[in-house]
């Protein structure tokens, strides 16, 4: 019997400890001058040994399964030797302690026919959806399709529920149910969507949408009234869709992307106390179990011994393995106390706040362009306080689409 | 060469089964499994002497613990610093 340290070998490994375990075993000490011997008469007569320690010169430990055990005293008389019983391990020996405790027994089978029973069970839903995927009315649909925590997984009718999400939720180009162990695993994606379909159909100019510079411009359909290194004010005509020619006017839809070098400003006071949020280090959680759909709380009262806290929810299911849950939680409540303080800022501190606000500000006013260069200056104000002024050059498509109205 | 040495290179059948000779495979220097043995001859914590068809194989180092014995293999585990054959 070779024990390799691979994963294959930990296996058989794990199986001979199962084995030697289900089988039952000894551990015991033999004292003598000739122990290499007995060990000896041991292998000769196929007893498996294992585990053996040498605790001194005439002394060693192993453990022997319960039938090798049996030829002990033969073998112990012709090596002159003596053995000492340490402890006896395994499966027998714990069916003959318990054997007379009948409600120990009838608890142990019952709670082994519980968990059987509970295994026909949905006990846990996962979704394996793209980001998008609406999964709150998924839910909802499975639910109205019968497909819930606690109901009987046999003949449930996946087909009818996939029908349903594929039906009930936008844009789905698949769903998928399937059960496996306790769990309701339900994969979705998404259909790719298409690009915007534009209507050409319609006549239109492109004008300014806000006043910069021109950087670069190209015009696939439409007059170009605009050049590089023109500037540009807002409301501007930037390519006309009416070309005048010998047959009269004719009118079309422009197509253009103005690119132009603009510059976005913002003012943000500089403060000198701010108001921050700290933890008082105060902390209480509130723990419950959660059988089937009955909540048996942990605690006796929910009082908190503070008034501003950040409150952090956590639920743990029992499960056996990945895939078999049971219907058994542990539910998590921890409330952490803060507090909020005012604390007087240095000017730079103040500064560094006010110059992040007025990015956050022309962050959200710049969209899709890009930040070519920043600076800032600070203005004293009459109030005595300073004003951080932040200016952002930026290249950004300053073209609209404007209708033209034809009769 | 033994009759039976050439009827096993020739038709190229593994030696330890026709011949019952020991096999020792030392797993880095932690595990050492030997195959077809006979017989213990002295076991401590720092040397361990095995009986083989061969002749006798010696095993020293460190806290040497035999993990397992049957009839015909044998692996001992521990720090394990020479093995010789003799």
């Amino acid at each position: 019997m070779k024990i390799y340290q691979s994963k294959e070998g930990l296996k058989q490994l794990f199986l001979i400890k199962l084995i030697n375990f289900i089988k039952g075993y000894k551990i015991f000490i033999i004292e003598g001058p000739f122990c290499e011997r007995f060990l000896n008469i041991c292998s000769y007569r196929k007893i498996y040994l294992w585990d053996i320690k040498r605790l001194g010169e005439e002394k060693m430990k192993m453990c022997v399964s319960l039938s090798g055990f049996e030829q002990f005293d033969d073998i112990a008389s012709r090596t002159s030797s003596t053995y000492k019983l340490v402890s006896e391990r395994g499966l027998p020996r714990f069916a003959r302690t318990y054997r007379k405790r009948t409600g120990f027994a009838i608890g142990f089978i019952v709670f082994l026919i519980a968990i059987w029973v509970s295994s026909f069970f949905i006990w846990g839903i996962e979704f394996q959806a793209d980001e998008n995927v609406d999964i709150a009315l998924a839910m909802q649909i499975l639910e109205e399709s019968d497909i819930k925590v606690g109901k009987f997984k046999i003949g449930l009718d996946k087909e009818n529920a996939r029908i349903n999400l594929m039906s009930g939720i936008d844009n789905l180009a698949w769903a998928g149910i399937s059960i496996n162990g306790t769990k309701a695993i339900v994969t979705m994606k998404k259909r790719i969507e298409l690009p915007e379909r534009v209507d050409t159909s319609t006549p239109c100019n492109i004008v300014a949408r806000k006043a910069g510079v021109v950087e670069s411009a190209t015009t696939k359909l439409g007059e170009q009234l605009v050049q590089k290194g023109q500037a540009i004010a807002k409301g501007q005509l930037l390519v006309s869709g009416s070309i005048q020619n010998s047959l009269g006017v004719r009118f079309l839809h422009c197509n253009s992307e103005i690119i132009a070098r603009t510059w976005l400003e913002a003012g943000v006071a500089i403060i000198q106390i701010d108001t921050q949020k700290i933890y008082t280090g105060e902390k209480k959680t509130f723990g419950s179990l959660k059988l089937f759909s009955w909540e048996i709380p942990l605690y006796f009262n929910k009082n908190l011994p503070f008034d501003e806290f950040e409150e952090e929810k956590a639920s743990h299911q029992a499960k056996l393995s990945k895939n078999l849950l049971l219907p058994f939680y542990y539910n998590r409540d921890m409330y952490v106390g803060i507090d909020f303080k005012k604390v007087e800022l240095s000017f730079e501190e103040g500064q560094e706040i006010a110059l992040n606000t007025a990015r956050n500000r022309l962050k959200a006013q710049l969209g899709d362009g890009e930040l070519v260069y920043e600076s800032y200056e600070l203005i004293p104000i009459e109030t005595g306080e300073t004003v951080l002024k932040l200016t952002w050059e930026c290249l950004e498509n300053i073209g609209e689409k404007m209708p033209i109205i034809t009769n | 060469m033994k009759f039976k040495e050439k009827i096993a290179a020739s038709l190229a059948l593994p030696r330890e089964v026709f011949l019952s000779e020991s096999r020792v495979i030392a797993l880095g220097t932690s595990e050492v499994n030997i195959e077809n043995y006979k017989g213990i001859i002295e076991y401590s914590s720092s040397a361990i002497r095995i009986k083989t068809e061969n002749g006798k194989t010696g095993i020293t180092g460190q806290d040497l613990e035999i993990i397992e014995i049957t009839d015909e293999d044998l692996s001992i585990k521990g720090r394990i610093e020479t093995i010789v054959f003799d």
